[in-house]
Order: C-alpha cells, then sequence, then structure tokens
C-alpha cells in the first residue's frame, strides 16, 4: 500500500461525488452507507501504517513522484496521524448521529464529506499553500453546511463565518507570499530550514508572518478578541454541524498552530516572547468564555462559549510549550472534541423534542427523557474535569504543567475557569432536575428521535470513562505527537 | 516606489479598511474581493523578474520569470472566485428574507 498517504485524503472526496449517484441505485439509505464507507476505508488505510508512526516514524507521499523541495509531499507522522484519528472518528460519530433524520439527504452527506477530505488534507500535507487551499475546501463546505436548512438566522450566521474566515485566510496567504519571497519555497521542511538564518539578518518580518498567521489561525480557533463568529454560528447550525464545528473545525486553528509554529519558530520566536502571548491570549479566553457561558440562557449559545473556554484551556497548554504542556493540550482537544460532539447531540435531541431554546424552559425535563438527560450530566461532569472522566486527566496535566513552571497567576486563573466551567454545566443540570412539572409548549408537535441519536451520546458517555479510568491508551497516541513537536 | 509589491500591499490594507469600516453586505464581499486581489498582485511580483518572459524553454539564454507564483494564484483566483459566488448567493438569501443588506439592521432582527 505505498500510495496509502493520498488515499486517504482521496476516498473520502470520490465517496462525496458518489453520494449524489446513489439516487439512481434502487438502495436504501445508499449516500448514508457511501458516506460510512468513505470514513472506513481511510480510517483502515491510516490504522495500517500506524504501527511505525506510533514506534516514532513516519511515512512520506510524493504526489507524481516529485520530490518535496519542488513537489508537494505527504507526511504522515505522529501529529499527523493523532489529528487525522480524532477527524475520522468524529466524522463517524456525526454520520451515526445524523442516520435517524430525515431531512439530512444526500446533499448533507456530500458536502460532510468534503469538509473531512479537507481536514485530512490539511492535517497530511508539508506544503504551505496545499495547506492554504485544503482549508478553503474546508471552509466553503462548512459554509453551506450552517446555512443548510435555509433558516433566515442561519443564512446570517453563516455570511458572518464567511466574511471572518475569508478574511483570515488572505492574511494567510500573504503571510505565504512573503516567505516564498524569502526563502523561495514552499515546502514547510526547507522553509524552516532557512527560517533561523532569516530571524538573525530581519527579525521584523518574521515578527510580521507571525503576527499574520497568529491572527488567522486565532480567528479559527475562537481565540480571544477574534472568536465573536463561534457563538451565532454554533447555535444556529443543524446540531450534527454544530458538533463539526465545535469537535473538529475548531481544532484545525490548533493544528495549524501546533504544526506552523513550532516548525518555523520553535527555537526563536516560540522560547521567547511569542509563547507567552499565546499562553495569556489563553487565560483571557478561557476567563472570557466562562463568564459569557455563565450569563447564556440559549444551550447552544452555552456549548457555544464553553468551546470558546475549554479552548483557553489547549492555549495554554500550546503557550507553555514544555512536554507536559503539550501533552496536557493535545489530550484536552481530543476530550473537547469527543465530549462537545456528543454534548451538541444532546442539547439537539432536547430542542427537538421540547421545541425551547432557551434553558429556563427546560425545567423538570429528566422526566420526559431520562436517558438524555443522564448522558448531559456525565458529559458536562467530563468537560468540568471530575474525576473518573477524561477531562481531569487533560486539566490535570495542563495544571502541573504551569506548576512546574510557577507561574502561580495563571493557575489562580485556570482554577477559576475550572469552578466557573463547573457553575455554568451545574446551573444546566439542576435547571434539567428540576422537582416542577415540566411545562408543554402549545400545539408543538416534537420530532421523531430514533435509536442512533440516542446511541451516539451513549457511546460518548461510555468512552469518557474509559479514557478516563485508561488514559494510557490515548497518551501512547500523542507522544508520538510531542515528538514531532520537540525534536 | 511604484511597484507591484507594494501597490499589492496598499490594495490589500485598502481590503481591510473596507472590512472593517463599510456596513453594507455588498460592500464588505467587494471588500474581500479587494484583499484577495491585493494579495495575488503581491505574489506574482515576488516571482516577477525585470524584463523576464513566461517560463517556456524554447532557447536558455533568455531571462524568465518564476512560474510558481503565476500557478499558485491561478489557484487562488479561482477559490477566491468560488467563494465570492457563495457569498453573493448568501447575500441573496438574506435579502429575501430581511429586505435590507445594512448589517446594523440586521443585528437588530
Amino acid at each position: 500500500m505505498g500510495h496509502a498517504p493520498i488515499l486517504i485524503v482521496v476516498i473520502p472526496l470520490l465517496a462525496a461525488f458518489l453520494t449524489h449517484l446513489t439516487k439512481y441505485v434502487k438502495l436504501k439509505r445508499g449516500a448514508e452507507i457511501v458516506a460510512a464507507i468513505g470514513m472506513v476505508v481511510p480510517l483502515a488505510l491510516l490504522l495500517s501504517l500506524g504501527r511505525g508512526v506510533i514506534a516514532g516514524g513516519s511515512v512520506q507521499y510524493n504526489l507524481g513522484g516529485w520530490p518535496p523541495p519542488v513537489g508537494i509531499s505527504l507526511t504522515i507522522d505522529g501529529l499527523s496521524f493523532f489529528f487525522a484519528l480524532m477527524v475520522l472518528g468524529i466524522g463517524l460519530l456525526i454520520v451515526l448521529y445524523s442516520l435517524g433524520i430525515y431531512i439530512f439527504a444526500r446533499r448533507y452527506y456530500s458536502l460532510l464529506l468534503i469538509a473531512l477530505s479537507g481536514i485530512l488534507g490539511l492535517v497530511l500535507t508539508r506544503d504551505i499553500f496545499n495547506m492554504y487551499v485544503f482549508f478553503e475546501v474546508l471552509a466553503v463546505a462548512s459554509y453551506v453546511l450552517v446555512a443548510y436548512k435555509h433558516k433566515p438566522r442561519a443564512v446570517k450566521a453563516s455570511f458572518k463565518y464567511l466574511i471572518m474566515t475569508e478574511a483570515a485566510w488572505v492574511l494567510f496567504l500573504l503571510a505565504i507570499a512573503i516567505l516564498y519571497g524569502l526563502t523561495g519555497s514552499l515546502n514547510m521542511d526547507s522553509i524552516a530550514l532557512q527560517i533561523d538564518k532569516i530571524y538573525q539578518a530581519n527579525p521584523q518580518v518574521i515578527y510580521l508572518v507571525f503576527s499574520l498567521m497568529m491572527v488567522s489561525f486565532g480567528i479559527k480557533c475562537g481565540m480571544f478578541p477574534l472568536h465573536t463568529w463561534i457563538p451565532e454560528v454554533h447555535s444556529q447550525a443543524p446540531t450534527p454541524v454544530s458538533s463539526l464545528l465545535s469537535g473538529l473545525i475548531l481544532k484545525v486553528g490548533l493544528y495549524a498552530m501546533l504544526r506552523i509554529f513550532f516548525l518555523f519558530f520553535g527555537t526563536t520566536l516560540l522560547l521567547q516572547s511569542a509563547g507567552q502571548l499565546v499562553l495569556y491570549l489563553g487565560v483571557i479566553t478561557l476567563v472570557l468564555g466562562a463568564c459569557l457561558a455563565l450569563v447564556q440562557d440559549e444551550l447552544k449559545k452555552l456549548l457555544a462559549y464553553s468551546s470558546i473556554s475549554q479552548i483557553g484551556f489547549v492555549l495554554v497548554g500550546i503557550g507553555l510549550g514544555t512536554e507536559l504542556g503539550l501533552k496536557g493540550g493535545l489530550f484536552h482537544i481530543f476530550n473537547h472534541a469527543l465530549i462537545k460532539a456528543a454534548l451538541f447531540f444532546c442539547a439537539g435531541i432536547i430542542i427537538s423534542q421540547i421545541g425551547f431554546w432557551r434553558i429556563s424552559r427546560m425545567k423538570g425535563i429528566w422526566r420526559q427523557m431520562p436517558g438524555v438527560t443522564f448522558s448531559f450530566c456525565i458529559l458536562s461532569l467530563a468537560i468540568i474535569g471530575v474525576p473518573p472522566f477524561n477531562g481531569f486527566v487533560s486539566k490535570l496535566f495542563i495544571l502541573q504543567a504551569t506548576l512546574a513552571q510557577k507561574n502561580y497567576l495563571v493557575i489562580v486563573f485556570l482554577f477559576m475557569g475550572i469552578l466557573l466551567t463547573a457553575a455554568y454545566y451545574f446551573r444546566v443540570i439542576q435547571t434539567f432536575f428540576s422537582p416542577e412539572e415540566f411545562q408543554h409548549k402549545p400545539d408543538f408537535v416534537p420530532q421523531p428521535v430514533g435509536p442512533f441519536e440516542h446511541l451516539s451520546t451513549y457511546v460518548v458517555a461510555v468512552l469518557c470513562l474509559l479514557v478516563g479510568l485508561f488514559p494510557d491508551v490515548v497518551i501512547k497516541f500523542i507522544q508520538p505527537a510531542i515528538k514531532v513537536l520537540l525534536p | 516606489m511604484i511597484n507591484g509589491i507594494n501597490i499589492g500591499i496598499v490594495v490589500v490594507l485598502v481590503g481591510i479598511y473596507g472590512l472593517l469600516t463599510k456596513r453594507n453586505i455588498i460592500k464588505m464581499i467587494m471588500s474581500l474581493c479587494i484583499m484577495n486581489s491585493g494579495v495575488i498582485l503581491f505574489f506574482i511580483s515576488i516571482g516577477y523578474v525585470f524584463g523576464g518572459q513566461a517560463a517556456i524553454f524554447e532557447d536558455s539564454s533568455s531571462l524568465m520569470v518564476d512560474p510558481l507564483p503565476q500557478a499558485v494564484m491561478l489557484t487562488a483566483i479561482v477559490i477566491g472566485l468560488g467563494v465570492t459566488a457563495l457569498a453573493l448567493a448568501l447575500a441573496i438569501k438574506i435579502y429575501d428574507e430581511y429586505k435590507t443588506l445594512d448589517t446594523n439592521k440586521l443585528l437588530e432582527k
């Protein structure tokens, strides 16, 4: 299987177009089957390369047989492997949730597969312009997904998302242009080789490149002053798309930050002021996100602000730049992707059953749907960081890493963030288990919710417990990623 | 100092100014296009050699421009076209629903 890396990117893309052709086949649920195959086959290919990558190796594939400085190369190393595995896992979970909902037809699965193919491509590629192209593939697919149901507010949110994200990518393209002018190459490894020399001669231009990239990735991952698109888009998008946005698309910005900052500026800028900048912006993001989540009355908006807050925790881990900090950061990326995807599933089920968006109208709904409220409780405990769930382990790593740096101010804010997280989730849980009788919305016909939606939330709730009890299984995948970042 | 690189940067800044100040959806899309064009001009000017020709090998003696930025920017132009088309489609949808293109008025609704 010498062609495995490119097949991982191309098979979901091929499946995206095949889903439209299922119209002509007399097959029930043809689009769903094609979508599932389009994710399971790359997953199998990825796992077949897994043994070598976990041992610390990497698999390189040159497109068209042209070696790296000239041609585009795809590389699967520890970091790409970890992210690609996460993308395909969450992708399958989203398909599982969407199975029971009939408005999600061929077009939806096609766009979902294009988006996933974009993420896989940008995770595997080592060519910086190719990364930009995959960013745009992902972005265009996700704008349409957000406005999928043609709800007016969703279209408005999608437009806001488009303007902010496109501005981010134009700035990223400008940074690529400057780097190409300086180094004469678009390959990440050969740029990284020359960047130290340029930094010695002319540090200002490296500052410029760094700040352009910081803004563009900051918009994508929802870092503090650039987070404004997140709440509206996450709350207006259809439920599985909210999970895709929060679980995977926010993580794309973090991946780009990890990959490019550590490769290009790892030995120069990150050791000095830039690491501190990421760290303190992360602190502001986590406290501000948590404070804003505390005052929200819309369930999906609360979850969106919670996403911003959790991204803050990851940024603190990245900003510390130590091995333990990165371990915590990467682990929290995984945990947040898993938990927040499932929390959005729970919110989607609850809202489609009762027709209310506001938390204050959800008093006592545990009598109506005990299963979903129970898994919502488990998942929110996991994201707060209550042992023995998985959020506890990753937050513990980040706290330990901060303690090792003796940065007590940041520790105070981290604890504040954790307590605020507990406060806003307990408020929701308290409303759910309120002794008052649930007031039905008059003349509301609940949409039918099938077994698949419930199943997807239960699966994640069980996974949270298992990962919390046996964190070593995930850490085994994180270790090679850290080896890539800190050689 | 009038060359492609400087003008490219100025055009990008004009686009950013428009994006930050304009409150009309069509003007925001236009600003986005202007930003994109500025970056394209900047990138192509980097690879330009004064007096050079297109990199087609007939005789190796003549001066040639760097063909990579041109190839790369062709991709960026196509992406920009697709994004602009999508943005305009969303703008039509927004106008159909709200009968306005002013973002200040849209925020109230």
